[in-house]
């Protein structure tokens, strides 16, 4: 029993043993089918796993009514939802499930009523499963899994399991391991503890060091934050190679109570940490922190199914629509009389012909998109009024329930300060954290607003481009100062705008109304504001007419 | 009337019973807003925003199980008090004899995404299909009647139904109107909200509507984890013992609650400190009248909920931070938060 298997085939063994005790597994598209055939080999005939579109409706998986069998008894007839009838789900794509059927999986979640596996391509950048469900999920399979496990080994350990009792001592070094990799809620250490719990149980002892390491390296290491503390001499220096032994020189810093155990757990973590140091350190921010938490903030339209009604229309099929019964049983009425004699009944007969769905109409959400220039130019003269409109605007667009994204150009390049979101909070640190100074990128800075106004639009919002700026672009795409080249550049950037369509506002931060602020807006066709002394409020009142106007 | 039972087809058998509420460990001032909200429902409904994993969920759901058992209106899908006809639905006023039972007090998840028929009520299909009757068929907002309606991300709830759920909560009354139906019907209950503040604001109208609020936080000391995880894996592995240890607790919790309630209607509020509380407020510059209504209220339940007969400055103090700290009005270049405002002004006003 103590073959060398990967972490993956233990993650199925642990899922096979505690199922919806343990929650469920994040698994990587590419290695889905062995992950299915290890899992199919270790569960007993009828346990597999049953495969369900992320597109699903969230009457698909609570339940709902059947129309057709309610027709056919004159009766309503329901059906069972998927977390009734299922308790072990896969979905596909699951970063595409919508808000109703997350609220629904993660309230499953917590009562431990389903196994969930969540698939997503980890290459696809956008795809981020949603943080809820995210959070409920202790594990993440990435490898292939081997089909090790039979499930009569599973049944023998499933005895075990309620006999396996984990020492407190193994709680504390958990909850201190946890606390100092940064992790956020004990949430996760529980996670930990019925994983150490199933191990052994799967290994046959009690729990022991062995397995309180590697549950720790299944369940906490990818939700790590930070390096432990005693890295944190050479944190400066590049992330160790995935090869050092991780033994050098640890003992001296040590900060923990019970520095034995809870060291060990410790290293078990970091054994597993470089990979994803590595990634923290290329995405400039953690794999699972505030950069995905807020794809999952913001909720996916469900083909124009929510909203007001206002109207109703024939439907040839009735796929996830909302029938307007009223309207039905109107159209069906006259026909009744005749329908009843030729079925030779006197019930209310009612033909697919009949069927009325309500036509909704949805408020398209906007998205305001500032492309602030924090140069030297800008900086030293209004660089603070800028900030201050942006603000303003801000506090109105989240009244108005816009979403605002943030672009700064300055130095060499363009950055995305914020992604969109209806936080204040977030957009005023953000915007409280830009510093001033350097070159007008103007092109990149434009470039980078663009991308982002064509995602919105991709995602069935309306975006609205603010570009705050002297418009005296010096810096080329590629980094180097070039007047001429700069502004050519920045003349085929401006015209993607026009080309697209996009509504797009110039604002003149410079004292004096500038030609190349107004040759800019012209190229965009944009409206053209000057900003001559005016104050951030000033500002913000146009703004907020012209995002009124995109929204309505 | 319909028989609501049969919309819910069986979720499956829930595993387990819910943790228990005096079993959770930390969140005292959630805890004990929440214990509020049930001395005096008129305080009007608790916003609970923080990180995610802050046990939020679980802390209101255990709440739902500690609530003391109501009498109602058998048969009636509003559960109206008997005692109170006036208040009750059309039926229960107008009929001859009304027949009790007694229920758990309802508290019902508003799932987000949830459709407005869910919430508001719908045409009755049953009815509707099978014999072309017009029937409404009551929502959530019926089924909340008299209890508590929680909805988890309630920052991220969309724009029409926070419209329906800010008519109700101003009227006590769900108005339905559609579908060629005209439908009203007592729907009074307190909102519970809970949310992470990273992910989206409320809308300042409905923000208002609540209200307490608290800040959640996580303790990020090893102790309070070790007790939280230690306290959670027992019950998870034998939660019939767990709760068995835990019942006398809850037993004890639950008649405070009844005890606060008793008392609540002879707890005396004197001038000076009516005083203190319209000062502070004034000192803040809150919106509206609601915030001074709201923390006399709170501190006028804590007071009973601790046996006491006056309500006196400090439990004005305690009562401060939940009732106020959402109104203050927001400068969005001000970095001071809402809560340090709140502090210093109990120390200059109350001089506490």
């Amino acid at each position: 029993m103590n073959e060398e298997i990967n972490d993956a085939t233990w993650i199925v063994g642990l899922l096979a043993l505690g199922g919806s005790d343990l929650g469920g597994a994040l698994v990587a598209t590419e290695v889905v089918d062995d992950f299915n055939a290890a899992f199919g080999n270790a569960t007993e005939p009828g346990g597999a796993l049953r495969i369900v579109s992320s597109t699903m409706s969230a009457e698909a998986l609570s339940g709902s009514v059947d129309l057709a069998a309610t027709l056919a008894f004159g009766k309503p007839v329901y059906t069972e939802g998927l977390l009734a009838t299922h308790p072990r789900l896969m979905v596909r794509r699951a970063e595409r499930l919508d808000v109703a059927c997350t609220s629904l999986l993660s309230q499953a979640l917590d009562r431990s009523q389903i196994l969930l596996i969540a698939v997503m391509d980890p290459f696809d950048p956008e795809a981020i499963l949603a943080a809820k469900l995210e959070a409920r999920l202790p594990f993440v399979v990435d490898e292939p899994a081997e089909p090790y496990w039979t499930s009569a080994v599973i049944q023998r350990a499933k005895t075990r399991l309620g006999n396996t009792a984990i020492d407190p001592k193994w709680m504390q070094d958990l909850c201190a391991a946890a606390l100092a990799i940064g992790i956020s809620s004990p949430r996760f250490v529980l996670q930990a503890v019925a994983t150490a719990r199933a191990i052994a149980a799967l290994q046959d002892k009690q729990v022991d060091e062995g397995s309180v390491a590697m549950a720790a390296r299944l369940v906490l290491a990818h939700r790590a934050q930070n390096a432990p503390p005693q890295q944190q001499d050479d944190e400066q220096q590049q992330p160790p190679p995935p090869s050092q032994s991780p033994d050098a020189g640890e003992t001296e810093n040590n900060t923990e109570q019970n520095p034995g155990d809870a060291e060990l757990i410790l290293e078990a973590i970091k054994a597993a940490l470089p990979a994803n140091l590595l990634n923290l350190a290329a995405d400039g921010l953690g794999k699972r922190g505030a950069g995905r938490n807020f794809k999952a903030a913001s909720p996916r339209k469900s083909g124009g199914q929510r909203g007001r009604r206002i109207g109703h229309k024939r439907a040839s099929s009735l796929a996830g629509q909302r029938l307007d019964i009223l309207a039905t049983l109107r159209n069906a009425a006259p026909w009744q009389p005749m329908r009843r004699k030729l079925a030779g009944t006197d019930r209310m007969v009612v033909t697919r012909d009949d069927f009325r769905v309500s036509r909704i109409k949805q408020r398209n959400e906007a998205t305001a998109i500032f492309a602030v220039d924090a140069s030297g130019s800008t900086a030293f003269q209004r660089l603070a009024e800028a900030k201050g409109a942006v603000e303003t605007i801000l506090a109105e667009c989240y009244v108005r329930r816009d979403r605002v994204a943030l672009v700064a150009f300055r130095g060499k390049k363009a950055e995305l300060l914020l992604p969109p979101t209806r936080s204040l909070e977030r957009a005023k640190r953000a915007l409280a954290g830009l510093p001033g100074g350097g070159g007008t990128p103007l092109a990149s800075g434009l470039d980078e607003a663009y991308g982002l106004a064509v995602q919105v639009r991709r995602a069935g919002g309306n975006p609205i481009v603010i570009v705050l700026t002297d418009g005296k672009a010096n810096i080329t795409r590629s980094g180097l100062g070039n007047k001429v080249t700069a502004l050519e550049e920045t003349q085929s950037a401006a015209k993607l705008f026009a080309a697209e369509g996009f509504d797009a506002m110039v604002i003149d931060v410079s004292p004096e109304p500038q030609k190349s602020a107004r040759a800019l807006a012209n190229n965009m066709q944009a409206t053209y504001l000057p900003m001559p002394r005016a104050s951030a409020s000033d500002i913000a009142r146009p703004v907020s007419v012209a995002l009124k106007s995109v929204s309505a | 009337m319909t028989n609501l039972n049969k919309k819910e087809p069986a979720k499956g058998a829930i595993k387990r019973p819910v943790f228990p509420f005096s079993a959770i460990e930390g969140q005292q001032e959630l805890k004990t807003c929440l214990l509020l909200t049930a001395v005096d429902p008129l305080i009007g409904g608790l916003l609970a925003m923080g990180d995610r994993g802050t046990g939020k969920s679980t802390t209101v759901r255990a709440f739902a199980s500690l609530l003391p058992p109501i009498k109602a209106v058998k048969g009636c899908p509003y559960h109206c008090d008997p005692a109170q006809p006036q208040s009750a639905c059309e039926e229960c006023r107008t009929a001859n004899k009304l027949v009790s039972e007694t229920i758990q007090v309802p508290v019902l998840d508003l799932p987000l995404g949830a459709t407005e028929d869910r919430v508001a009520g719908a045409l009755d299909l049953e009815r509707a299909l099978s014999r072309g009757e017009k029937v409404f068929e009551p929502g959530l907002l019926a089924k909340a009647n008299r209890g508590y309606l929680y909805i988890d991300e309630v920052n991220l709830l969309e724009d029409h139904l926070v419209d329906l759920l800010l008519d109700v909560a101003a009227s006590g009354e769900n108005l339905f109107e559609r579908e060629g139906l005209s439908v009203r019907h007592p729907a009074r209950f307190v909102l519970i909200g809970s949310g992470n503040p990273e992910e989206g604001e409320l809308r300042p109208q409905l923000l208002d509507r609540f209200g307490l609020s608290v800040e959640v936080k996580t303790p990020q000391d090893v102790a309070s984890w070790v007790e939280i995880v230690k306290r959670r894996d027992s019950y998870e592995r034998d939660s019939e013992t767990f709760l068995e240890q835990w019942k006398d607790e809850e037993q004890k919790l639950r008649g405070r609650i009844e005890a606060g309630r008793k008392k609540l209607k002879d707890v005396v509020v004197p001038d000076a400190v009516q005083e203190a509380a319209a000062t502070l407020c004034i000192a803040l510059k809150t919106d509206g009248l609601r915030g001074q209504l709201t923390i006399i209220r709170a501190a006028r339940a804590l007071a009973a909920f601790e046996k006491q007969k006056t309500v006196a400055l400090s439990h004005i103090k305690r009562m401060a931070l939940p009732s106020l700290r959402h109104r203050l009005r927001r400068n969005p270049l001000e970095e001071t938060g809402s809560t340090a405002r709140i502090e210093r002004a109990i120390v200059e006003v109350l001089g506490l």
